[in-house]
């Protein structure tokens, strides 16, 4: 099917008509907040039923239409959504461009302008690039005043229902009503019902309120904001001028990283002698993609003919060496973050900066609000420090006494080339708790290297405790989600960096130094403690040592893996009794690791395995233990 | 700077670290990637260009821009990335490496094993478990088809194994019991667990082999190897038959065609049709 004559696809012609359509069923809460949604189209309907007075109202204060569904729930239908939504398509203008749009996400604030840039297939479905999930009001509400969203974004790996554009005109224009009554799969449906090469998507992402990949049956999360909020209140005033005069003086230099409005600059270039902007979200990186290079070229351009003019800022540059290696050590006062503080960016970011700072320099960011955004509070406070000054609108100020010191406490370790190291494994949240504690008595008895290995997801909160108590911290690959942990920890511990490695499991408090698992490698290419009393297994797996030649773990792990298919979680007990039996590691005495009673430890044992109370939720009732995680929030809660 | 993090297991950890080196060595750019375990040269540092921002992630089977879904094919990959580029993917194309066979060998060189494989050993791999790439979501949609009994069927297995002359059967599987196994027991093969490192390293000694099923693993065993008969299959023929007689099933992979494997190597001594 060609383009429409009334439509026309290319960006140089008339504005296309392009019509908005979603479905808002008990959503009166959500819809408040992407309201302003509406200045993009020309037309924004509503499907909702009768009963739903509460959406009726806010589509009449913000000037959307209502249509009251007849077949949403029609023959006992659970949230038949296609049929709703087909009802909408059928009243709106068939010979314009439609965006069907979850009741949820908001657009970008210049999403229309940079959406007639693109030219458009009107045979073409277009899903839109990404999201970020808002979980709460307050996170929502300050990130919908900071654009652009280019943090923890969830990319679309299939143009699926939150967002579809496609031009009524055209003969898949209707919804599939057939595969389910709810809101599950009819979007996924309707998008395989495009051939691949019809299916493409816009350059933009959207923030999506609460919770996503729920309510497929109708609304069952609760409220996002309680009775009387006004989620679209002004937020508090910009701070930007306040701080950067506070900051800035005659002769005094910053570095603003990130740029996008070219007020943000132009309010800098008012209070510092020279700026130097760093291209944190790629406007100039070339793309393969021309959806992207145009948007990019459009981006780019505001931000320039926004700053025209202004002598003492640069044009931004790439983020690379070269532009660190041209700013001289110790020469900024000020390094603005105007990105959210993300952890994996300030983990590189910090240590190659932080040198450019005079002592006593400062960093500003945003996004500081410890009760109402927990996440990059978090993140600031555990590699800064808490702020000097924090402000309304959620900037924040840390002044930065000697940045050398703090670069080379933030920089990690170099464990590589290290001959001997312990190594704990973590398999997900539920044991990232319990392994600090462990590694914290560990750090008592012993002061060579340490890696932690988090297999799968890596996990913020463990990277970032890494740093602060100066360990080691890889992120190697869960092998297999279908399998037990305990498989995939043997499957990690293949990534130990070490010569000669001791594991030490989570749940472990150790007592005494370590060292008496290495020395049994004198002679041997793994050890084990032999397991006692009445104990199932054949050996202690709670801390062993092997030597990077052993092949030891190969075969447990290949023989498991195999026998796994049989004999479910046994198989790791059975082969390492296979391994036992047939003298394949060096057996010490029961007593160095220790997996019974705590109370009943005998004089020597060096590491108390707690795996029972650990699985029973009641580590904390083992005094030694709990100390223990006293002293770690100690260390954590101290001055970086 | 290209950074690798990895995904799955072994075979495709061999992928997604010789992705990240090629296209660092081609852009004289940093690598950022853990070593493999058991491969040595990949501890070897690869300095280059570093940026710290923009964020950039490729994923996929293909490489992909994630930020737009976008297919990447070699001339966009000829031009460095001006970013910090992430690699979140699977990277499963015969394509990425086949004309760098020489530096992917000795990024990957390993110790010879204590006891190579002998010229009369005839080594025949059985899986049953399938990749974990195959699960990615996205790639296609709905659940990748479950693994079907050897591929192709057991009688052409005894078939192959009864004509490929050899002294020695060696079978690699992880289902001893299964019923390929057990229908290639009366020939006397000494039997050998697939999942192990030992195992992998001995497959790439050996001069002959059948790969029957298209697996990672055994995949880069056969690669780095120097067989002169390699037996294997291609579970993705062609793309959207309407008739499809595809061993694996059609409908899979619908979605875009360079987002599945494409592992066919079109070198005479992999034989497809047995």
């Amino acid at each position: 099917m060609s383009g429409n004559a009334a439509s026309p696809q290319s960006p140089d012609g008339p504005r296309r008509k392009i019509q908005a359509l979603s479905v808002s069923v008990n959503y009166a809460d959500f819809l408040e907040c992407v309201a302003p949604n509406i200045q993009h189209f020309d037309r924004w309907l509503v499907v909702t039923v009768e009963e739903d007075t509460r959406t009726q109202e806010v589509c009449r204060r913000w000037g959307l239409d209502v249509l009251i569904s007849k077949r949403l729930y029609k023959d006992g239908a659970t949230f038949h959504k296609a049929a709703a939504l087909n009802e909408g398509l059928e009243v709106l203008d068939q010979d314009a461009w439609v965006a069907v749009m979850d009741s949820d996400i908001l657009l970008p604030r210049d999403f229309r302008e940079r959406l007639d840039a693109q030219t458009l297939d009107s045979d073409c479905l277009y899903g839109l690039s990404g999201r970020r999930i808002c979980c709460t009001l307050p996170e929502f509400r300050s990130l919908a005043e900071r654009e652009p969203w280019a943090d923890n974004l969830i990319y679309t790996t299939f143009v699926i229902g939150y967002f579809n554009l496609f031009h009524l005109g055209q003969e898949l224009n209707r919804y599939p009503e057939n595969f389910s009554d709810d809101a599950s799969s009819y979007d996924v449906m309707f998008s395989e019902s495009f051939p691949a090469a019809r299916r493409h998507y816009l350059p933009f992402v959207c923030l999506h309120a609460g919770e996503s990949s729920q309510n497929w049956r109708g609304r069952t999360t609760d409220p996002f904001f309680e009775d009387g909020t006004s989620p679209n209140a002004p937020a508090p005033p910009s701070r930007t001028e306040e701080i950067a005069a506070l900051l800035g003086g005659h002769e005094k230099t910053a570095a603003q990283i990130g740029c996008y409005s070219g007020a943000f600059s132009r309010a800098l270039a008012r209070h510092f002698s020279s700026v130097t902007v760093i291209d944190h979200w790629g406007l100039l990186v070339p793309s393969p993609s021309p959806a992207l290079a145009t948007d990019l070229k459009i981006l780019a351009g505001r931000y320039a003919s926004e700053t025209a003019g202004l002598v003492n800022v640069t044009s931004p540059l790439e983020h690379s060496d070269e532009t660190l290696a041209a700013i001289p050590d110790a020469s900024l006062d000020v390094i603005w973050l105007t990105a959210e503080p993300e952890y994996d960016f300030l983990l590189q970011f910090l240590p190659a900066w932080l040198p450019k700072l005079k002592p006593g320099g400062a960093i500003a960011g945003g996004f500081y609000e410890p009760e109402l955004l927990p996440g990059s509070s978090r993140v600031v406070q555990l590699l800064l420090g808490a702020p000097d000054q924090a402000f309304p609108d959620m900037q924040w100020v840390r002044r930065i006494a000697d940045p050398g010191r703090l670069a080379a406490r933030i920089r990690p370790p170099q464990v590589a080339g290290s001959t001997r190291g312990v190594v704990y494994v973590s398999m997900g949240e539920h044991d990232v708790e319990a392994l600090l504690v462990s590694l914290s008595s560990l750090q008592r008895h012993w002061d060579g290297p340490v890696s932690v290995l988090s297999a799968g997801d890596e996990s913020a909160s463990l990277r970032l405790a890494c740093v602060r108590l100066g360990v080691d911290f890889r992120n190697v690959p869960c092998a297999a989600a279908n399998l037990p942990d305990e498989l995939n920890r043997l499957h990690a511990l293949d990534w130990s960096p070490f010569e000669q490695t001791v594991f030490i499991e989570a749940a472990s408090l150790v007592t005494g130094s370590p060292q008496f698992l290495f020395d049994a490698l004198d002679g041997h290419t793994c050890a084990f403690c032999d397991s006692h009393g009445s104990a199932q297994m054949p050996a202690n797996p709670a801390a062993f040592a092997w030597h990077r030649s052993s092949p030891v773990l190969d075969a447990w792990r290949s023989l498991a893996r195999t026998l796994f298919l049989h004999a479910g979680r046994r198989a790791i007990r059975e082969t390492l009794g296979f391994l036992k039996a047939n003298s394949m590691f060096h057996v010490l005495p029961s007593t160095g690791v220790w997996s019974g009673s705590a109370r009943r430890a005998p004089a020597g044992t060096r590491i108390l395995s707690l795996h029972r109370l650990a699985r029973a939720g009641a580590l904390h009732l083992y005094q030694p233990w709990a100390d223990e995680e006293q002293a770690l929030l100690a260390r954590m809660e101290a001055g970086i | 700077m290209v950074e690798v993090r990895y995904r799955g297991s072994f075979g495709d950890n061999l992928f997604q670290y010789c992705f990240g080196r090629l296209l660092a060595e081609r852009w004289g750019y940093e690598l950022s990637a853990l070593p493999l375990p058991h491969f040595p040269a990949t501890a070897e540092p690869v300095t280059g260009r570093r940026f710290l921002s923009p964020f950039l992630s490729w994923s996929g089977m293909a490489a992909e821009e994630r930020q737009l879904g976008m297919l990447l094919r070699d001339r966009h990959m000829a031009e460095p990335v001006r970013g910090r580029l992430v690699l979140y993917g699977w990277f499963q194309r015969w394509e990425y490496y086949r004309a760098h066979q020489d530096a992917v060998r000795r990024w990957l060189a390993v110790e010879a094993p204590a006891h190579p494989a002998e010229e009369g050993d005839f080594a025949i791999c059985l899986r049953t478990r399938r990749p974990e790439s195959w699960e990615e979501p996205g790639i296609h949609p709905g659940k990748a088809p479950r693994w079907r009994k050897p591929i192709p069927s057991t009688e052409l297995i005894l078939r192959l194994a009864e004509r490929v002359p050899h002294r020695r059967l060696v079978l690699l599987t992880d289902d001893p019991p299964g019923e390929a196994a057990a229908a290639l027991m009366h020939l006397k093969p000494e039997v050998r667990n697939i999942d192990s490192f030992a195992s992998w390293n001995w497959l790439r000694t050996c001069r002959r082999m059948a790969l029957t099923v298209c697996h990672p693993a055994e995949w880069w065993a056969a690669w780095l190897s120097e067989a002169e008969e390699i037996y294997a299959v291609d579970p993705w023929p062609s793309h959207r038959q309407p008739d499809c007689q595809g061993p694996y099933g059609c409908g899979w992979l619908t979605g875009r065609p360079l987002a599945r494997p494409a592992l066919r190597v079109t070198e005479p001594h992999w034989i497809y049709e047995w």
